[in-house]
């Protein structure tokens, strides 16, 4: 019932259009979202911090190659020269050893400062059997020292070999002492060498540790790639083999570039260079595990920083994530608030909010659904018209809220007596209209308006009092009366009218004639208004006669409408309608005037005085206004009271007796007559008329008609005019037609009347012919 | 070991500070100037640059000369360990590293301690350690701070 429009939408896309449509909506989910962001995020920080690291080992490992490289070169320098300082000193001695005579040359030597420091050079002269003769370690003198090798002696060349002295280490360097002199001085004379011995870690002393590491190598490698002496760390070793002729071999074009090795079991940047002009060769080593010690280092605080950023990050996303879902949920529930208002607000929009059906509007709508449904299924069904009797006056005697309550309580038990495929609506006041879905025969119908009528019959109970309501019913079928939403409800309206018409508390269908007759009524309605204005009214008067001599005694003043279309109307036809529409007042007001200005103007025309009947209807007799009316009337006109005769309907009078006798009372001090029309129908109280200021009475015409005819009517008929006789003055009888005139007067029935009244009404201008 | 020898050290300084005037009981190592030489006092870190060839100590515009002695006499050993805190093998390899990498020459070494002595009495840029034994009033001994 919420929802109006049940249409499904026509437009579906293609379905991979549909599939996208479905993940990009779930790509705006916090969570998809979020994950994605974040791997996105996680994907930049270990990307770069690859590419850095990465970066980082390059530097590096450029970085070692290029500090092996200088460091060859200082290396290299401090070698050579080292070794040229040997070799000069080892030439000093040796020249001055042949071209002097002294006995003792490395003292003269030593006096002039001219041999390198005794705390690390030990300088010898040995003879040809390589007994020290001469040296600077004074504790060596006398000793043996082994010479380089037989073979070599007497070639001037570098000699170097390794001796141990002391628990150390030592490389000895060695010259010839006979070379040039060699063959001045003669074989053998004075022939041995010069030997410079130094402690091996001389050659490696410029170790760093800062700088080469623990696992660095500075090493001096004699052509047969044995190694004199190397240090690593704090450590030196010597006699080891190195390969040096494959490292070499790697780095000829090259020269600065160092060489990847693995050498006992450590890894380094390696250059390797040959002495010029030496037997010997350096290699130098930086360990890679030790140069990249700093790079590794580096990574690990590279690789620790994003794993914290990527922890902080995916906390701080988590958070947002959260934060956003909270977002999401807040507006979604604010979304669910705007729509379940927006349906408050329709529901309220179209319904009822007394008795929460639907209302006038979605009435309408569901109208035309079940039109549209009918049209295209072919179906009928039914609109009942309600309306409740006797509303207004609970709502006026026992106040809005039992009003309100007897609405409510209505409404439930029209619910309760459809189905539930029907549905009640209200549109407004004490009316509703019922749909009833798929029924087509009266017969299908009346069971359900029967029901609702007795469920309406059935006592409410009202701010403590027990009320009985009924419904009037009108019914309008799809399609037969109408087939569209406004024809129906017209016409369920016009048969619940009619309904009301005939007494209320019961249904009525929709008849053609029925429409006629509306017809017929709204444009009399519609022409009320101008009748009045427009003299469209005419007064007709029937004569009253004298039982006697059959002379005109009096005059009664008719209503008639002379309708353009319709012709002339009798009152019966349009005074219900004139009540309705709230004319009836003006209008007898007007016959009053009239009847008597006209009764004043036959008088002017010398016609002697007549009383002048006019007849008053319930609402007029009852209505505050009336005697100041007929004072006014009687005023404007100038006409004698008396001859006024106010005509009565019997039934009427004994509505409320007081108010009749005192109503009576105010006309009696006008001087005016009372004449009650129609006794003997009314079975009045006798009683009551009894008390009753009344001046004449009008006997119905069948009561005239029973005289004549039964005995067991006449015998009935003349009881009830005896009884009037009683009561009042003067008797006369109804509606004797003029041929008959003559014979009622001399006919037996007559003796019971002072006279009678004409049977046919005449216009002024027939009333004035027959006068004359 | 070295805390010890450092609380020896300002006992002396302390005992130097009082006025008082001692000789060691055995063979003590004295630093020690020509009497006519400028210095005086030195610091032990000046005394330690001097002999290990970190610097060259200027007194009144006169470059002070330090004198060795030569290696295995037990006056040396003890003179290195007392005002360098090294023993003679540390002094050793660090004059072969410095010979080696060309940064300077270790001081002139001389035989005994008397040999010192000559040298500074005929050469007042000198400075010298010796046995206290041969101590005399040629010499003047240079305090250590």
């Amino acid at each position: 019932m919420s929802s109006l429009d049940d249409q499904t939408d026509p437009e579906q896309g293609s379905p991979s259009r549909t599939f996208i449509n479905r993940w990009s909506h779930h790509l705006v989910e916090p969570f998809v979202l979020f994950s994605i962001v974040a791997f996105m995020i996680l994907l930049v920080i270990w990307g770069s911090t690859y590419f850095l690291v990465n970066k980082e080992r390059m530097v590096i490992e450029r970085q070692a190659e290029l500090s092996v490289s200088e460091m060859t070169d200082t290396y290299e320098a401090r070698v050579v020269r080292a070794l040229r300082e040997i070799d000069t000193a080892l030439k000093l001695v040796r020249f001055t050893a042949n071209s002097s005579d002294h006995a003792n040359v490395l003292g003269v030597l030593h006096e002039q400062r001219l041999l390198p420091p005794a705390l690390l050079f030990t300088i010898s002269i040995v003879d040809e059997q390589g007994m020290i003769v001469e040296t600077t370690d004074s504790g060596r003198l006398g000793q043996r020292l082994k010479p380089p090798s037989q073979a070599v002696l007497g070639d001037d060349y570098l000699a170097v070999w390794e001796t141990d002295a002391y628990q150390a280490k030592q490389l000895s360097f060695a010259r010839p002492l006979m070379s040039e002199s060699k063959s001045e001085a003669g074989a053998g004379a004075g022939a041995g060498w010069v030997v410079i011995a130094i402690d091996a870690n001389y050659f490696v002393s410029s170790y760093e540790v800062g700088s080469l590491g623990q696992q660095g190598m500075l090493a001096l490698v004699g052509t047969d790639g044995s190694v004199l002496v190397r240090r690593t760390g704090e450590a030196t070793h010597s006699g080891e083999l190195m390969d040096i002729t494959a490292w070499e071999s790697s780095t000829l074009d090259a020269v600065s570039a160092p060489f990847l090795t693995h050498w006992q079991g450590v890894e380094r940047y390696t250059l390797v260079r040959q002495l010029y002009d030496f037997p010997l060769s350096i290699v130098v080593g930086l360990s890679a595990q030790e140069q990249l010690a700093a790079a590794q280092q580096l990574a690990r605080k590279y690789w620790q920083r994003a794993a914290w950023t990527s922890g902080l990050m995916l906390i701080i996303l988590a958070m947002l994530a959260r934060l956003s879902w909270q977002l999401q949920r807040a507006q979604q529930r604010v979304m669910e608030e705007r729509v379940s208002h927006a349906q408050q607000v329709e529901h309220l929009a179209f319904h009822d909010t007394l008795t929460d059906l639907p209302n006038r509007a979605f009435l309408s709508h569901l109208l035309t659904q079940a039109v549209k449904l009918g049209t295209r299924h072919d179906e009928s069904f039914a609109l009942l018209f309600l309306d409740l009797d006797r509303f207004k006056l609970i709502n006026d005697t026992l106040g809005h809220d039992a009003g309100d309550h007897l609405l409510q309580e209505a409404a439930r038990r029209l619910t309760a007596s459809v189905r539930e495929s029907d549905f009640v609506a209200r549109l407004g006041g004490d009316e509703f209209v019922i749909v009833l879905s798929r029924v087509s025969r009266r017969d299908q119908i009346e069971p359900i308006a029967k029901k609702i009528l007795s469920a309406v019959r059935e006592p409410f109970m009202l701010a403590g009092q027990e009320c009985h309501v009924s419904v009037s019913i009108g019914v309008s079928l799809y399609p037969i009366d109408g087939l569209d939403e406004q024809t129906l409800m017209k016409s369920a309206d016009m048969a619940m009218y009619q309904a009301k018409q005939l007494g209320k508390n019961n249904v009525q269908f929709y008849t053609d004639e029925l429409s006629a007759e509306v017809d017929v009524r709204l444009t009399l309605e519609s022409g009320l208004h101008r009748a009045l204005a427009g003299q469209e009214f005419r007064l007709f008067f029937r004569s009253k006669h004298d039982i006697e001599v059959g002379s005109t005694l009096g005059m009664e003043a008719l209503l008639r409408w002379q309708h353009p279309t319709l012709g002339l109307l009798e009152p019966a036809q349009f005074m219900t309608l004139a009540e309705e529409s709230g004319l009836a007042m003006p209008i007898g007001q007007w016959v009053l005037e009239n009847a008597c200005r006209q009764n004043m103007l036959w008088q002017h025309e010398g016609f002697p005085a007549l009383t002048m009947a006019v007849n008053i209807s319930a609402r007029q007799f009852y209505d505050n206004g009336f005697v100041e009316s007929v004072n006014d009337a009687l005023t404007a006109t100038g006409m004698d009271p008396t001859l006024l005769e106010l005509e009565l309907a019997e039934s009427m009078l004994l509505q409320d007796v007081n108010r009749t006798a005192s109503i009576f009372a105010e006309i009696k001090k006008l001087g005016v007559r009372i004449v009650v029309d129609d006794f003997g129908t009314g079975y009045s109280s006798l009683s009551d008329l009894n008390v009753l200021p009344v001046d004449a009475l009008k006997v119905s015409s069948c009561l005239v008609k029973r005289l004549s005819g039964t005995r067991h009517d006449q015998q009935l008929s003349s009881s009830v005019i005896e009884l009037g006789q009683l009561l009042s003055l003067q008797v006369f009888a109804k509606g004797v037609a003029s041929h008959e005139q003559a014979r009622f007067i001399h006919s037996p029935s007559s003796h019971h009347f002072h006279g009678f009244y004409s049977y046919r009404p005449l216009s002024v201008e027939e009333s004035c012919l027959e006068k004359k | 070991m070295l805390k010890r020898l450092t609380a020896s050290v300002s006992n002396l300084l302390l005992a130097a500070g009082l006025g008082l005037f001692y000789l060691p009981a055995s063979a003590e190592v004295l630093v020690v100037v020509a009497a006519e030489a400028p210095v005086t006092r030195l610091t032990r870190s000046d005394l330690r640059d001097v002999y290990l060839g970190r610097r060259t100590l200027m007194i009144n515009g006169v470059e002070v000369v330090p004198l060795d002695l030569t290696e295995g006499t037990a006056v040396r050993s003890e003179f290195y360990t007392h005002y360098t805190g090294q023993t003679p093998a540390q002094i050793k390899a660090h004059w072969a590293r410095q010979i080696f990498t060309g940064r300077g020459q270790p001081p002139q070494a001389l035989a005994n301690s008397r040999a010192v002595v000559e040298r500074l009495v005929s050469d007042a840029k000198s400075l010298g350690y010796i046995d206290s034994s041969f101590l005399d009033e040629r010499l003047r001994v240079v305090t250590i701070e």
